[in-house]
Order: C-alpha cells, then sequence, then structure tokens
C-alpha cells in the first residue's frame, strides 16, 4: 500500500498551495458575492475571470477542433497521434471555461436558462449554446476513447461510422463561438481602444485561435512529455508549428490593412502605453515566432519549436487580454486590477485542468496512437510516485 | 498592465520549471527523448556478431565483449548483468549476459566459444551510455581465432548494412504487434516514428518473441 | 403600436432642488446613500442623480434606448424594451453575466456587487406607474419642470420648440434624438453635452445593428461550412483511396513481373 502515498515533490506542494488558497478564494466568492471576492466594478464589470478563463481558454482549447479538422475532415492522416490528446485538453479546456462561468456569473444556478429563455439577437446567447453543444461533441469525440478501455466494441463501430458527422458538428460549432467571442465586442465600439476594435474582430478572434489553438498542442506535447517521461512527435509537430505561425501572420496582415483602409495607421506611431502593448502583442505573439518557424533548420530544433511556442501563447494571452481589458481602460477611467482571489481561482482552476489531464492520460489510451516510451499500465505505480505533478 | 501580469506569470512558471528540472540535474524529456532512427554507428576494430553483441580485440588475445546501439534504441535505459563468472567457460549459444529494463530481462548467448576472463565492475547497476566504449561487459577468451568473416560475425561496412536490415526487420516486426487487436490503434507509419527505448510499451510474450528472433 | 413614453429633461430649467432624487428613493424603496444627493453617484441604491456641473445642473439616470444594447446582449431576455418605451429587468431570468454593463453605451446598469443573489440595478422609467397611465414619480416631484413626461413624439417637439424660439440659451440639439439609434429620455442643454459627462461619441445607428451584422452571417457559416467540409471529407477520403488502390496495383504488378 505504500506506493500509494504520493511523493513529496516540487509542483505537487506548489499545486497543493494553488488549490487551498483557491478553495479559500472559492469560499469567500461564494459566500460574500463578487464584490467581497473580486475587483470588478461597476465601472469595470468583466475582468480577469472573463479575459482568462473564459476568453484565453477557448481560444487556446481551438486545437481539438483543428486538428480534428486536419486528420478527420482533410483526412491528412499522419497527424492523427495529435488527435487524442488536443481532443482531450479541448474537452477539459470547455468544461474549466463552463467552471470558471460558475464564478463569474453573478447568479451560477441560472445559467441553464440559457436553455429554456433565448435571445438570438444575443451574441452571448449564441456563444452559450455553441459552447453548450460543443462541450457535448468534444464529449462524443472524447467517447471512443472510453470505450476502447472498456472494450464497447459494438457502440464503438457505431460511434465510429458517426464520427464524420460529430466531427463536422464540432468544427462548425467552433467556428462560430470563437469568432463570436470577438463579436462580444463589436458592440462597445465607443469604449475600445482603436487599436484593438474593429469591425472584422470576429475574424481576428477565429484566425488567432486556429493559430494559437495549433500552437497549443505543440506546447501540451511538451507538458505530456515532461509529466509521463514520453517521447515528442517532433516531425510533426514542427510542421503544426510552421502551419500555426503561417495562419497567425494572415491575422496579422489582414489587420495591417483593416488598419490601413479605416485609417487608423496614425495610431501605430502614437507612442503610449496602449500602442507599445500593441507592438508587444505582435512581435511576441506573431513575427518573431514568424521569423523563427519560418526557417526549417529552426523548427525541427526542439528547443526553439518549444520557445517558439510559448511565444506564441504569450502573444496571444496579451491579444485576448488586450481586447478585453486593456482596450476598455481608458474609457472608464478605472485601473482594474484583478484581486488576490481572482488570481488564485484562476490558478486553481489550470491547476485543476492540468490535474484531469494527467489522470485521464493516465487511465485511458490517449496517447495510443504513438508508440510510447514507457508502457503506462506496467509502469503505474512507479510513475504515480515518481511523477511531479 | 493585467495582460503583462497574466503573461509574466505564465513565464514565470515555466521558468521555474526549469529551474526544478535543473535543480534535480534531469533535462526536459523532450529534448531528451530521440527517436530510434537509422543511423547506426559501429566501430571499425570491432566485429559483430548477429546476436547483438560486439567483439573486439584487447591484450593477450582476450577480446572484449559488450552489446550493440540497435539494443540500446530497441530498449531505451537498460543496465547489464553477466550470468557467467570470472574463469567460467561457455560455448557458442550459451546464455552470458542479460539486459534489464525496467522490471524485465532479455538474454544473450555467447558468440563463440571461450572463457570468461574479467567482468567490467563499471557497469554494475549503472545504465549503459556508452556500448562500445566504457560501457562493455566482460572479457572473453575465444577458443579459436575469429574467423574474418562470417555469416555470424561482420565488419566495418557490413556490420552497418546488417543493422539496417535489423533495423528493417525491427520496424516491420513492432508494426505488426502494434497491429494486434490490444494495441489498437499504435500507428508506426506515417509519423508516428519509432522512439528510442520502443520495445517497453509491448508485453512479455512480445520481448519473449523479440529475443528470439532477433538475439 | 402604442405611443411611446419619454421623458424630456431640460438643463437650463433645473434647480438642483434634489426633488426627483428623492422621490426616485422613496418609490423605488431604495435606502438613503449619501448625505449630499449632489455628490451621489449611480449604484445599486440609486437610480437617478443630480450633478453640478459650474452653475448648472443635470440628470443622470437609465436613456431607455428606442433599440436599447442591453435589450440586445442579454442572453436570457432578462432586459425588456417594452411597448410604452421602459426598460424593464427580470431578475429571476438574470444569470449575472453583466453584458448588459459591459455593453451600455451610457455607462448605466449598476451591480449589487455584495450580494449572494445579485441583481442589475437601473432606472425602469416607474413602469408600474406607466402602464397606469401615470407619469414617472421623478416628473411628479418636479417642482420647476425641468423634468417632463409625455409621449416621445410630442416631447421631441415642444424641445425643437424651445431650441429654435430660444437660441441664444440652448445649445442647438437634443441629447436623445439620435444617440445609438435614439433614446426616450431626451435632455437639452445650454452647453455641449460632454460639458455634462454625456457620451458625445455614439455613433447614430443603434448599437444592436453592429452585431446584428456578425450574427446574420452565422446561417450562411453553418450551411456553407457544412457543405464545404463535408465535400472536403469525401474528396479527400476518396483520394488516399485511390492512391492506396495504386500502390497495391504497382505492388502487384511488380509481382507479377517476377513470376
Amino acid at each position: 500500500m505504500k506506493q500509494f502515498i504520493p511523493k513529496i515533490t516540487f509542483w505537487r506542494v506548489v499545486a497543493t498551495i494553488i488549490v487551498v488558497a483557491g478553495l479559500y478564494s472559492t469560499y469567500l466568492r461564494f459566500t460574500g458575492g463578487l464584490g467581497a471576492s473580486t475587483n470588478l466594478s461597476d465601472d469595470f464589470p468583466w475582468g480577469l475571470w472573463i479575459g482568462f478563463d473564459i476568453l484565453v481558454g477557448v481560444g487556446l482549447a481551438a486545437g481539438g477542433f483543428t486538428i480534428c479538422a486536419i486528420t478527420h475532415i482533410f483526412n491528412i492522416e499522419k497527424y492523427k497521434p495529435l488527435t487524442r490528446p488536443a481532443i482531450l485538453t479541448a474537452f477539459l479546456g470547455y468544461l474549466l471555461v463552463i467552471f470558471g462561468l460558475m464564478y463569474d456569473l453573478g447568479k451560477p444556478y441560472n445559467i441553464w436558462h440559457a436553455i429554456i429563455y433565448w435571445n438570438p439577437r444575443s451574441v452571448m446567447f449564441e456563444v452559450a449554446w455553441c459552447v453548450m453543444l460543443y462541450t457535448t461533441v468534444l464529449f462524443l469525440e472524447f467517447l471512443p476513447i472510453a470505450l476502447e478501455k472498456f472494450r464497447l466494441k459494438k457502440l464503438l463501430s457505431f460511434m465510429k461510422k458517426t464520427g464524420i458527422l460529430i466531427m463536422i458538428t464540432g468544427v462548425i460549432l467552433s467556428t462560430l463561438h470563437q469568432s463570436s467571442l470577438g463579436s462580444l465586442f463589436l458592440i462597445v465600439p465607443q469604449k475600445m481602444y482603436p487599436l484593438w476594435y474593429s469591425g472584422l474582430l470576429p475574424l481576428y478572434f477565429f484566425i488567432s485561435a486556429v493559430g494559437a489553438g495549433l500552437t497549443m498542442v505543440i506546447f501540451e506535447a511538451y507538458l505530456s512529455a515532461r509529466a509521463f517521461n514520453k517521447g515528442i512527435e517532433a516531425d510533426l509537430l514542427s510542421r503544426i508549428g510552421l502551419y500555426s505561425v503561417i495562419v497567425l501572420m494572415l491575422g496579422l496582415i489582414i489587420r495591417l490593412v483593416d488598419f490601413f483602409l479605416t485609417d487608423k495607421i496614425h495610431l501605430l506611431f502614437t507612442i503610449n502605453n496602449y500602442t507599445l502593448l500593441f507592438y508587444l502583442e505582435i512581435l511576441v505573439g506573431t513575427l518573431v515566432p514568424f521569423g523563427l518557424l519560418i526557417q526549417k533548420r529552426i523548427r525541427e530544433n526542439r528547443r526553439w519549436l518549444y520557445a517558439s511556442s510559448i511565444m506564441v501563447i504569450s502573444g496571444f494571452l496579451l491579444n485576448r487580454l488586450n481586447v478585453s481589458i486593456t482596450s476598455i481602460t481608458p474609457a472608464t477611467g478605472v485601473n482594474y486590477f484583478p484581486s488576490i482571489n481572482e488570481i488564485s481561482v484562476t490558478l486553481m482552476l489550470v491547476t485543476l485542468g492540468m490535474w484531469a489531464f494527467k489522470i485521464i492520460a493516465r487511465n485511458f489510451p490517449v496517447f495510443a496512437s504513438e508508440v510510447h516510451y514507457e508502457n503506462h499500465q506496467l509502469n503505474f505505480d512507479q510513475k504515480l510516485s515518481e511523477s511531479n505533478l | 498592465m493585467v495582460a503583462l501580469f497574466v503573461v509574466l506569470t505564465f513565464l514565470f512558471f515555466i521558468l521555474i520549471d526549469l529551474l526544478v528540472l535543473k535543480a534535480q540535474g534531469k533535462e526536459h524529456p523532450a529534448f531528451a527523448v530521440r527517436v530510434f532512427d537509422k543511423r547506426f554507428f559501429f566501430p571499425t576494430e570491432a566485429i559483430l556478431s548477429t546476436g547483438h553483441l560486439w567483439l573486439q580485440k584487447a591484450q593477450n588475445g582476450l577480446y572484449k565483449l559488450g552489446i550493440d546501439e540497435f539494443i540500446l534504441k530497441a530498449l531505451g535505459k537498460l543496465h547489464l548483468v553477466p550470468l557467467k563468472t570470472e574463469g567460467e567457460s561457455v560455448s557458442k549459444g550459451e546464455p552470458i549476459l542479460q539486459a534489464v529494463f525496467g522490471n524485465r530481462t532479455i538474454t544473450f548467448r555467447a558468440p563463440v566459444d571461450g572463457s570468461i576472463r574479467f567482468l567490467n565492475k563499471n557497469i554494475i547497476q549503472k545504465q549503459v551510455d556508452d556500448p562500445y566504449g566504457d560501457d562493455w561487459a566482460l572479457l572473453i577468451e575465444p577458443k579459436n581465432d575469429l574467423p574474418v568473416s562470417s555469416a555470424f560475425l561482420k565488419r566495418g561496412n557490413d556490420a552497418i548494412k546488417w543493422l539496417h536490415d535489423e533495423f528493417n526487420r525491427f520496424r516491420d516486426f513492432i508494426s505488426a504487434k502494434a497491429g494486434q487487436p490490444e494495441l489498437a490503434g499504435v500507428t508506426l507509419q506515417d509519423g508516428g516514428n519509432i522512439v528510442e527505448g520502443v520495445l517497453r510499451s509491448f508485453d512479455d510474450n512480445t520481448i519473449k518473441e523479440f529475443e528470439e528472433q532477433f538475439l | 403600436m402604442k405611443k411611446q413614453k419619454a421623458i424630456l429633461f431640460d438643463v437650463t430649467l433645473c434647480a438642483g432642488c434634489g426633488e426627483c432624487y428623492n422621490a426616485c428613493k422613496e418609490a423605488n424603496h431604495l435606502p438613503e446613500t449619501a448625505d449630499d444627493f449632489l455628490k451621489d453617484h449611480l449604484s445599486a441604491n440609486t437610480y437617478t442623480v443630480v450633478e453640478e456641473y459650474g452653475d448648472v445642473y443635470t440628470r443622470k439616470m437609465c436613456m431607455h434606448c428606442v433599440d436599447p444594447t442591453c435589450v440586445s446582449v442579454c442572453p436570457v431576455g432578462a432586459m425588456e424594451k417594452t411597448e410604452l418605451g421602459p426598460v424593464i429587468y427580470d431578475a429571476d431570468k438574470c444569470l449575472g453575466c453583466r453584458y448588459c454593463m459591459q455593453a451600455c453605451p451610457h455607462h448605466i446598469p449598476r451591480y449589487e456587487w455584495n450580494k449572494i443573489n445579485p441583481k442589475v440595478k437601473k432606472c425602469i422609467m416607474c413602469y408600474e406607474r406607466v402602464k397606469n397611465g401615470m407619469q414617472t414619480t421623478c416628473a411628479e416631484a418636479c417642482p420647476t419642470g425641468a423634468t417632463l413626461f409625455g409621449d416621445r413624439d410630442e416631447l421631441i417637439k415642444i424641445a425643437q420648440e424651445r431650441l429654435s424660439s430660444d437660441p441664444e440659451t440652448y445649445y442647438q440639439k437634443i441629447y436623445g434624438l439620435e444617440e445609438a439609434g435614439g433614446t426616450n429620455v431626451l435632455i437639452i442643454s445650454p452647453v455641449p453635452f460632454d460639458q455634462l459627462g454625456f457620451a458625445e461619441n455614439l455613433p447614430k445607428e443603434a448599437l444592436p445593428t453592429y452585431t446584428a451584422k456578425a450574427l446574420e452571417k452565422i446561417p450562411g457559416v453553418v450551411a456553407g461550412g457544412g457543405a464545404f467540409l463535408a465535400a472536403m471529407y469525401w474528396l479527400t477520403k476518396r483520394k488516399n483511396q485511390i492512391a492506396a488502390e495504386e500502390k497495391q496495383n504497382k505492388l502487384n504488378s511488380i509481382s507479377g513481373d517476377e513470376k
């Protein structure tokens, strides 16, 4: 029985502290209300929980639908080994988004009202439905993995036949709500700093989600390699890296052309904190990784690929938070900064997500499309004690 | 400000993880793991047996004996356990050496008749890093002079060529095994490169078959 | 359709007495929030305020937009534009997403931040009174006639008359005529409206048209995207099949040669 007591490791201690802090903040949130636990106010009603937990969470989970589209709709089968981890990441990502919403919504127990009270004019209504449906789709996409584990062959073959319908539905739902998260901000033209406001926000959100979602597949592969002491599919991932920066570059070009067409070019030469953040966002998120990964030698180098994926994700974080928080700041006249509770709940959500991924990946054939560096089942106990998080 | 804060937090965690790895003296596994590719090296002076053991002339008519790179790539991290003691004689085909990986083993058979003269004490409980160098297994004195070349003993380019053939055979072996129902979904073609240590993923029967077919 | 009710507030007539503020508090059963009403601001417990700008006073309250942003953004339709004009709120439907607060161009809705069961709070133009043919309590309480209640068309006419009959006094604009598609609260003033803290950068179109442009593309995306993806699936699958068959044929012919 000894091996069931987990070994104390650095990251386990950190994770435990984060979760304990998060639970305390959860207590404050649900006993004192949003006012007691967050720095949100009438002037600044949307903060870190919307900007990070929702916008970033949904955006980075886009790897699930892009990889599915590549392997199951465009039938480029060599990328199949990446499908399952991407689906699992997306599934957990969406569950966390819904979980995060429970904190942010003033009346979380009314969340199901979106099902019965309809307002089709509302972008939020559309997002709510897409997220609900897509989470179901992700569950169905993940189901075969579970069925395989329990060897339910009949159900499995049925799932395989209907698979393509599920996949197409998933891609369409994702296209809709990834872009609609951008549409959420279409309605505040007078509030947003013009560097980030554009009628094309839905398109930008979609393109950047595709690009960053693909990059997230790379980053997640490194995380899995770290957690499970396994190899990475370096050749596949370096191709994915290339596609991702090409998509992001395309997005940036459209954005700059739009600047030109809407006479916003002068803003790029107005030096203030907003312009600097904008430059940081496009440099870190698109230009530098593009310059790096476009070179074969660099993208096939594991370290550079990792570094580039970190850059792309950082740029994506900057973009979503710039849209949702930075750009709103000048119009509201308040300087919002998240409270310690908002931060600790967010950290807890990410930690729980990684923890859940680890447990599921260990018990279901998530990496089965790839020959393992080590055998999970056999070394289960050993790794339970060795692993870090 | 919030945007910068979030990005810096993200980078902070990644940095800490790198430092943690460094403090533990480990390398990030994504950087450490290598793909089992076709590039083999074999020392020019050595002779390779078709049981994946090599022999290289040392002093006084003794030969160093060790495992080849192929085994290391197929099994991943392993250490060696000699099955004979110093002074014992061994005849061709008799078990002479064991490779231990995880809780499993494979057994190598003697490529020639001879007697064991010396065991390499440095490899006891140590992972094999340098199979053709420091991590040789034992010194053997062959009964007869070794032939320049034979079907069982190969030198130089012949040895490399044979290793390539073995690699192809091994890939087919893995593909066939991966097609078994209990490992459904495992693909090696297209992108699914064989990673070093691939054999560890398979069950005991497969390991046994590997032993029969390759050693 | 019934005639829409509206409020006309004339800054030149306002004496800053605070009767509207007090009447509103009383009618909506709101607790006291400030010693000096002139220093109070909109909150979950204050639906209207009187603000002092130099020697003039103005009121702030929900503008009851003709095509309200809050109504369009609410995912569950908790905000409703009534036929009579007032924009009302149904707390039972509300999820608390606060999109209405984020989206409101006039920065009006306020939230009960410190409650476990929080509501969005704002002026509802005394909907119960208006429904029963009464005027709003603020209009009733106003001793100077600065706040007028009536049909929107008629109030616009009155405002226009005042502007044209006394161009010296009035800044020539009716705030609310076309701000973000127009509002059911109209304001006329002796000074430009940005000096009174009103948003002057609002587009003339109602803001919901901005998102409508995006939302109306959805059916196209679903139909076009579905057809495109299905076609791609079929094409690529067929391509893979042909490639596999050719490979097989090649193999067959090679082995045939050997025989």
